[in-house]
């Protein structure tokens, strides 16, 4: 397990410190702006898309586990547009590569049908641990999405090498499909063989802005100011280590605070 | 009520992991708490001086820090640590030194003030020496890198290894500075441990002295110093220079499952410190046990059974320095000699703690609870939390694996289903129940390894495994290579700016990277040739995009857990 420094100890106390002031400021009534993402604008469309055409949505987290932040932002979407298929009465599959994750997806999806009071309308057999080897579930996910003539194929959460595996067949048959991975390596895959693909931290912003929530939004003003911070330490740092600054690393501070790193 | 449970259950665990990520397994403790090594001995007005190499680990074994501290005595007996110890630990700001530093080698300049030479682990061109100056000897202050490793291409025979400075000593002579450090070197196709020898008139620029060095090598013939140079220590004696070294030997005994090194410290001697004449009677000194003699203490390493050590000998066993040993430092001491020493009881230990023996010749040395030794510093005391978080862990093991059976069960009410109703393409379905049928009977019929027993079940799981999984992984991603050209095709159609400049990167990139590029602009300067042009774009372009994006992500995630830990995120209603 990893172990912070007091670095990262004085970063993570900042961050809670903004998360914390910004969402009592969001509570108290402060609207804040949060820029809009074609690809969660567009998450509406396509469900509205398979309800026009009566055709099914699928749905997978990829191979996020119970361990992946990914995989809480896919549910928070998940969550999201089973709400809006049950209420359209639109048929939704969930496809499941990681076993422990299999009972969230299928709650996530309950409780939205149990929310929009459809629950009589949420078949078990359409949340589906297909497989752990991760080019089987690709290809199965395919399969799927062919054989049950999708309209819209969502995919949110943490992909592999198995992406273009997923989303091809579905982009050649003309299925409406938004991605969203915070790996960089699958990112022009997705870009390639989607219509709309969420950037990095965007899934993430993507679970706060479809849950409608105010509050939570305050918590991506914390996500900025942050990432802020950051990119001003890696400003100061590039100086100090150019500049060899032993003045610095000598002072008596930073002996002090060297003790107890 | 459930909710409650929920999110009372959800904060504890992740108070949990907050704790252990924040807390270390370990906190306190002194800075050389696992051991103490390189010693070097240096003489002051008031008495001796040890400065030494501290390891400290609060987060581990896999995690350890370097520091170099301070011991005091006035007549090389008692030693007492210096209160401000560690005087200096790893660099924050310098690349130089981040790891860790190691192997203090400390010289008295002629106006009272002190310069200290050092290994500093972290540079990216490996561990080299960098310099420190003090006045009082306590506080230091760093001055950078003095010497690196350099690789002597065109002499293969005499090729100085990068990153390989293992040990690191240094005399103060009247015309400046002299260093020995030791090193690996190529000589006739092997590597081998030597030690190089480097001047200089102001400690900052040194002559490597290239053509020449090394100066000294081990001898594979010696036995005892088969395998290389652990430490060194060099001191003068009016016209003649001493080389202390401890070179060591490793046995791989039981078939190489046992590893036991020996170290011992030879004795070689110079007028000019180029040339070198070992002492005959080598080994001179080494731990505890080798007071009996070389071929006592080797015929203990190998099979303790076997030595007929004797009650006398036995009651060596009982001291810190009975078996191992590692460094050494050896300065005048009166007539005599005062040397230092890290040792350990068990050969193959690591808490090395310091000892001291003095010696009339510096050959026959006198050890033991005369000279007394330093002991290692406070133990840090434990969290405990580290331990309760890996307990938690193991429950989510527990979980995913039920979760498994979960997924099982939904996957045969699925295909059950199917083939109950006779749904279309139900005979499919009919492949889920063979194939699990199929691997549970393997799994059943396993039988003991390295027996016939079960074998024919062992044979069928490669046919399903090697013969059917990996052969269907291998033809998926022969699959993703005709999807990588369509993709492509479809990208590449210019149908906004965007899509234009992904274009050209595009054609950058792989123009860049096959010889037909490189031959249409071969005719251009250098730094305009299409395959620099395409590296520039990795590195300069594409690295810190990903790296932003990266970064963003993992902000993202983590605003995302504390939500999730606070339960913050609320459902829509």
């Amino acid at each position: 397990m990893q172990h912070a420094d007091w670095v990262l100890i004085i970063l993570i106390a900042l961050l809670f410190y903004w998360i914390f002031t910004s969402i009592r400021r969001a509570r108290r009534g402060k609207t804040f702006y949060v820029r809009r993402i074609p690809g969660i604008d567009a998450i509406d469309n396509a469900v509205g898309r398979a309800t026009e055409m009566g055709r099914p949505i699928v749905y997978t987290p990829g191979e996020s586990g119970v361990q992946n932040m990914e995989l809480y932002a896919s549910l928070g979407i998940l969550s999201y547009i089973a709400d809006r298929a049950a209420r359209l009465s639109v048929k939704l599959i969930a496809t499941v590569q990681r076993p422990e994750t299999y009972p969230m997806v299928e709650e996530t999806i309950r409780e939205s049908y149990r929310n929009a009071e459809r629950l009589d309308e949420f078949r078990d057999e359409d949340v589906r641990f297909l497989s752990q080897h991760a080019a089987v579930h690709a290809m199965m996910t395919a399969g799927i999405i062919e054989n049950e003539e999708a309209a819209t194929a969502f995919f949110f959460g943490l992909f592999g090498y198995q992406s273009l595996l997923m989303t091809e067949p579905g982009a050649r048959r003309g299925v409406i499909q938004i991605a969203g991975d915070t790996g960089v390596f699958q990112m022009p895959f997705f870009i390639a063989s989607c219509d709309y693909v969420l950037i990095g931290e965007e899934l993430f912003a993507a679970s706060a802005y479809v849950s409608g929530d105010p509050t939570i939004k305050g918590s991506l003003v914390a996500q900025d100011r942050f990432k802020l911070v950051l990119l001003l330490l890696v400003l100061v740092g590039l100086l100090l280590l150019s500049a060899h600054w032993s003045v610095l690393e000598e002072s008596p501070i930073m002996q002090l605070l060297r003790r107890y790193q | 009520m459930k909710k409650k449970i929920v999110i009372v259950t959800t904060f504890v665990v992740g108070l949990f992991y907050f704790l252990g990520f924040v807390l270390p397994p370990f906190l306190g403790g002194d800075f050389d708490n696992i051991s103490m090594t390189s010693p070097c001995l240096v003489e002051t007005d008031g008495g001796y001086r040890l400065y030494y190499t501290g390891t400290q680990s609060r987060k581990g074994a896999s995690e350890v820090r370097l520091g170099i501290g301070l011991a005091e005595s006035e007549d090389g007996a008692p030693w007492s640590k210096h209160a401000r110890n560690a005087l200096l630990a790893r660099s924050m700001f310098s690349s130089d030194d981040w790891r860790g530093l190691s192997h203090p080698a400390v010289v008295r300049e002629p106006d009272g003030s002190a310069t200290m030479f050092y290994i500093g682990h972290g540079s990216r061109v490996g561990d080299r020496v960098l310099r420190a100056t003090s006045r009082d000897g306590i506080t230091w202050r760093r001055r950078g890198p003095v010497i690196t490793p350099v690789k002597v291409e065109s002499d293969v025979s005499r090729q100085l290894d990068r990153a390989s400075i293992t040990a690191l000593a240094v005399l103060r002579e009247p015309g400046g500075y002299v260093a020995y450090f030791s090193g690996t070197y190529r000589r006739d196709e092997r590597t081998i441990h030597g030690i190089s020898r480097a001047t200089s008139s102001d400690g900052i620029s040194w002559d490597l002295h290239l053509a020449a060095n090394p100066v000294f090598m081990i001898e594979p013939e010696n036995g005892w110093e088969y395998k290389k140079i652990t430490d060194l220590s060099v001191v003068r004696s009016g016209d003649e220079l001493r080389l202390y070294y401890a070179g060591t030997k490793t046995y791989f005994l039981d078939g190489g499952k046992r590893v036991v090194p020996m170290t011992l410290v030879g004795l070689a001697t110079s007028s000019d410190g180029i040339s070198w004449t070992r002492h005959a009677g080598n080994p001179v000194f080494g731990p505890a046990l080798f007071e009996r003699g070389l071929e006592v203490y080797t015929r203990f390493l190998l099979d303790e059974d076997a030595a007929d050590l004797g009650e006398e000998a036995e009651s060596l066993l009982d001291r810190f320095d009975a078996l191992g040993l590692s460094g050494v430092s050896v300065i005048r001491h009166g007539e005599g000699y005062l040397l230092a020493y890290s040792a350990v009881k068990e050969a193959n230990a690591t808490d090395y703690r310091t000892g001291f023996a003095t010696s009339d010749d510096g050959i026959t040395w006198r050890t033991g609870a005369t000279t007394g030794a330093l002991e290692l510093g406070r133990a840090p005391y434990s969290t405990y939390v580290s331990s309760v978080t890996t307990y938690v862990s193991r429950v989510f093991i527990v979980v995913g694996a039920m979760a498994l059976g979960l997924g099982l069960v939904g996957l045969a009410k699925l295909h059950g289903g199917k083939i109950m109703k006779r749904d279309r393409d139900w005979v499919y379905s009919m492949a889920f129940f063979i194939a699990l049928a199929f691997t549970l009977a393997v799994a059943f019929g396993w039988g003991k390894e390295g027996t016939d027993e079960g074998l024919a079940g062992r044979k069928l799981y490669n046919i399903i495994y090697t013969g059917l999984l990996v052969s269907f992984g291998a033809s998926s991603m022969g699959l993703l290579t005709f999807y990588l050209a369509s993709s492509s095709h479809r990208s590449f159609k210019l149908k906004s700016a965007e899509a234009g400049l992904m274009m050209i990167a595009a054609i950058l990139v792989l123009l860049g990277q096959v010889p037909l590029g490189q031959m249409l602009t071969n005719w251009m300067p250098t730094s305009l040739q299409i395959q620099n042009v395409s590296q520039l774009m990795s590195s300069v372009v594409v690295n810190p995009a990903m790296r932003a994006i990266q970064i963003g992500a993992a902000v993202g995630g983590l605003v995302l857990a504390t939500r999730l830990w606070f339960s913050m995120d609320r459902r829509r209603e």
